[in-house]
């Protein structure tokens, strides 16, 4: 009997089921006709004459997209649709992405606009899927072209033709919001008296002071110099420390000489300068005794612990760390954020920037859009210093206000910003990413506009009423008003060297697998020589090492790539 | 009950610790989980917490169930584990059923092409295809109709089938029983255990799967399940800490930590089908001995 009900049970439940399934399904066929009804308008459009068509009409352009966030229908996204016609429907790919991008392409099902890498931008033109850009930009396009001005070459591809769009960088100084890559805690500034540092003896004899004084904190132990070695991390706190001390822009492990020669960095001086410092750092006892073995989730909690004195840590590592700080309450623990360098006569170049920011986050249309003029029209008034300021700044009145001439925002939309950080999506300050840190083909922080006020909310002021009142203390006392005045002005580079594909032969992936070990095998060991003899030796053995396993031909490789790519990037440029 | 020896006891003691510390073993992360997930996402941070939250917050849940599309997605789920599997074992058992009959013709042949999508399949662009041509893009039954059948399971059942005595059947037949009496009422209800292993798989693979939604229903918003929500979020938390680009950027509120997210998302997507097993327990101990047949 029991088993009888049961079968019931099954046979109600399937039947339902299929109910249930039916009535979804025609939900979702209710879905699709809704679309495609929604899309007539454009279809009665082409058929009308496209030049004599109001911008008020609304036409709906599907467009990929990898931020799941972003909604179409705030107050900066209706007001983008009243101005240009044009509204998105954001189709969002979690998971991944170059995947679907291949299923999109292979089965013709690509939306209207397309956000790609070059890579598949390739694959896309191969395909005919992607249609080119540079007649319509010649005839839509006034601000796409003032925007990149000489620079518009960069985006062609090898056959002539444009057919992608991304933002460029029109900066001169550093944003207010960049900060150096070296940290020292407020309270070992304090307790020496707020000292310029400017060199890593320096650093080093203010935390020396501070550890000896103090050699608990918060009942742990004091980590006066801090470093993590486990994955990647050796390439930020082993690799890019010591560039960053020589003041030299970041090219992965490599460093670039002027003249185009592409050098290994971890066998380079100033790795040997940097390695000297934390071989000193830890026979005073002052180097993190884990810093060999630990990653990053590991370095990170012992700064929010707040017990890391100094350290190399870029905002974008210290960042949560300095928020767990604060969120205790334990302000003194925060971090100055200062340009060190080897010797006082290291000029900083480190502040580098390209003309522009293809290569991962490049706008397309597909051969699947209907009225692609329109896009590109759409794209123009993005460009443009109104869609700029809309885009960046908001409404006037609303996000913004001018205060003698200048735009700054409001204290309402701050206030709404802090209380919910899903708020610069619901307003539509959000896009797809460009390539920029702002979107919208912003171009850039720092950047000013022909009117010659700032193109996005990230000024000076902005800045500072962000700061809370022991970082503005801080600041006061070496007379600067952001951790930006200190970092040198923006220098152009024509790429940086990890944007380039590298050797793909697998007789160099032998050699960059056997170098990676090697470096990883043994600079804990040259950093824990006991005295200057034993380091020199040891750093010398792990460069004829590196020479043996082939270091020269791995060096002529990139320099090949490097020089190839200047002399295409300069032809370019000159076209 | 007979009484221990000294060595038995000994032993006993032995395998029980033994099993207690794998037990734990395998129970510590989960708990780990556990409190992260109720622990303050900045305090989180600081490393350290091991089986309760240091400061206690259900701001990583409060974080997940802002989203308002949840409870959408959450309700969409459940149908679609519940109808998916029921109708999975339906099919599965009506296909196994057939292929257990020696009278039935292309016996052979459905086994062969059974076996063979075993070892080969269309791949991923030919399957898309496939889909996209048959108009099951963005329709609730993409989700249901290709995991109806599952070689695999059908295979299992068919086993058991053909192990039952085959006496059974025949009786049935000879007491006037059709096809679907024969296995709506012998058959099925004492191949209990079988239908329970194979529920509980095709219970988790509905819950669980996300694929089929990432790559047929992705434009369709009200189509969304839990996991492709919750994904959702996970992902722009990570997106938001690498960059803390926000022009929030100093905040304290604007930091989201992943790791937290990603605690309270494993708690809220484990517990519902976690519920599923201890009522599926009792077939497996169950059904082994309801007894059929006297010979």
């Amino acid at each position: 009997m029991r088993l009888k009900k049961g079968l019931a049970g099954i046979v109600l439940l399937s039947l339902i089921g299929f109910a249930a399934a039916g009535c979804a399904g025609n939900k979702g066929n209710e879905g699709e006709a809704s679309s495609s009804s929604s899309q007539s308008p454009t279809q009665s459009q082409e058929s009308g004459s496209a030049s004599s068509e109001a911008p008020t009409e609304k036409t709906i352009y599907t467009m990929g997209v990898e931020e799941s966030k972003l909604i179409w229908g705030g107050s900066i996204t209706k007001k983008l649709t009243e101005k240009t016609g044009v509204e998105l429907k954001y189709d969002a790919v979690l998971g991944d992405l170059f995947q679907k991008w291949d299923i999109w392409l292979a089965a013709s099902d690509y939306p209207d606009i397309i956000r790609l890498d070059n890579e598949h931008l390739q694959k896309y033109i191969d395909a005919g899927a992607v249609i080119p850009l540079d007649e319509l930009i010649d005839q839509y396009g006034p601000n796409i072209k003032a925007k990149w001005g000489d620079s518009l070459n960069l985006l062609k591809h090898d056959d002539g033709h444009i057919y992608s769009l991304y933002s460029v960088n029109a900066t001169k100084e550093a944003p207010a919001n960049a900060k150096a890559g070296f940290v020292v805690q407020y309270d070992v500034l304090k307790e020496a008296g707020f000292p310029t540092i400017k060199t890593l003896d320096q650093l080093y004899d203010v935390v020396k002071a501070y550890a000896a004084k103090h050699p608990k904190i918060d009942g742990k132990d004091t980590i006066a110099f801090g470093a993590a070695m486990n994955s990647w991390t050796i390439n930020v706190f082993f690799n890019n420390a010591g560039i960053s001390a020589a003041g030299r822009p970041d090219h992965g492990n490599f460093v670039v000489e002027d003249s185009g020669d592409v050098h290994w960095n971890p066998v380079s001086n100033y790795t040997k300068d940097y390695y000297k410092f934390m071989n000193k750092l830890f026979n005073e006892n002052l180097l993190d005794k884990e810093a060999f073995s630990m990653g990053e989730q590991e370095l990170k909690a012992k700064m929010a612990q707040g017990r890391v004195l100094a350290a190399y840590a870029p905002s974008w590592f210290s960042n949560p760390p300095e928020a767990s700080l604060r969120a205790a309450e334990l302000l003194d623990r925060q971090y100055a954020h200062i340009p060190v360098y080897f010797n006082e006569s290291v000029s900083d170049h480190s502040n580098a920037m390209t003309i522009a920011n293809g290569g991962t986050h490049e706008w397309a249309i597909t051969a699947n859009a209907k009225n692609p003029e329109k896009i590109i029209k759409f794209f123009d008034y993005l460009f443009s210093d109104e869609g700029q300021i809309l885009t960046q700044w908001g409404i006037e009145g609303v996000h913004y206000e001018l205060k003698d001439g200048k735009r700054t925002q409001t204290a309402e939309w701050v206030k709404q910003k802090l209380a919910d950080p899903d708020a610069i999506f619901k307003e539509g300050f959000r896009s797809e990413y460009t390539g920029q840190v702002t979107n919208w083909f912003s171009i850039g922080d720092g950047a000013k506009l022909a009117d010659g006020d700032f193109a996005t909310p990230i000024t000076q002021e902005s800045v500072r009423s962000e700061y809370d009142e022991k970082t503005l203390e801080v600041l006061d006392k070496y007379g600067i008003s952001t951790w930006a005045d200190l970092l040198p002005p923006v220098e152009k580079v024509p790429a940086y060297l990890w944007q380039l594909p590298p050797p793909s032969d697998s007789k160099f992936k032998v050699v960059d697998q056997k170098l990676d070990d090697l470096r990883r095998k043994t600079t804990s060991q040259i950093i824990m020589a006991k005295d200057d003899a034993e380091f020199e030796k040891l750093f010398a053995a792990f460069v004829a090492s590196a020479k043996d396993i082939g270091l020269d031909m791995y060096e002529e490789s990139f320099t090949k790539i490097w020089k190839d790519y200047l002399a295409e990037y300069n032809a370019t440029l000159s076209k | 009950m007979r009484s221990f020896k000294a060595g038995d006891a000994f032993l006993n003691t032995f395998l029980y610790a033994g099993l207690a510390l794998f037990g734990a073993m395998t129970l510590y992360p989960f708990l780990n989980l556990f409190a992260i997930s109720f622990n303050d996402p900045l305090d989180t941070l600081k490393g350290g917490i091991y089986l309760l939250p240091r400061v206690w917050s259900m701001d990583n849940y409060g974080i997940i169930f802002s989203n308002d599309r949840l409870l959408g997605a959450f309700t969409l789920s459940i149908v679609r584990t519940v109808t998916g599997t029921a109708l999975g074992i339906l099919c599965t058992a009506m296909f196994a059923y057939a292929l257990s009959l020696r009278e039935f013709v292309f016996r052979n042949l459905f086994n062969g092409v059974l076996v063979l999508t075993l070892y080969v399949n269309g791949g991923l662009i030919p399957t898309y295809l496939l889909i996209k041509n048959i108009h099951l893009m963005n329709n609730f039954l993409v989700y249901l109709l290709p995991l109806l059948v599952n070689a695999f399971f059908i295979i299992i059942m068919r086993s058991y089938f053909e192990s039952l005595p085959s006496g059974l059947t025949e009786s049935a037949k000879m007491d006037g029983a059709g096809h679907f009496q024969t296995l709506f009422r012998i058959l099925l209800p004492i191949s209990l255990p079988v239908v329970a292993t194979i529920t509980l798989f095709v219970a988790v693979m509905h819950w669980n799967s996300w694929f089929d939604n990432y790559l047929y229903a992705s434009r369709a918003n009200h189509l969304s399940l839990l996991q492709y929500e919750l994904m959702k979020i996970l992902m722009s938390a990570m997106n938001q800490s690498a960059g803390s680009q926000a022009h929030v950027g100093e905040s304290t509120v604007s930091v989201v930590t992943p790791q937290a997210i990603r605690a309270a998302m494993t708690i809220v997507v484990t517990v519902p089908i976690l519920v599923v097993y201890p009522f599926l327990q009792k077939y497996f101990i169950q059904g082994m001995t309801v007894g059929a047949i006297k010979e």
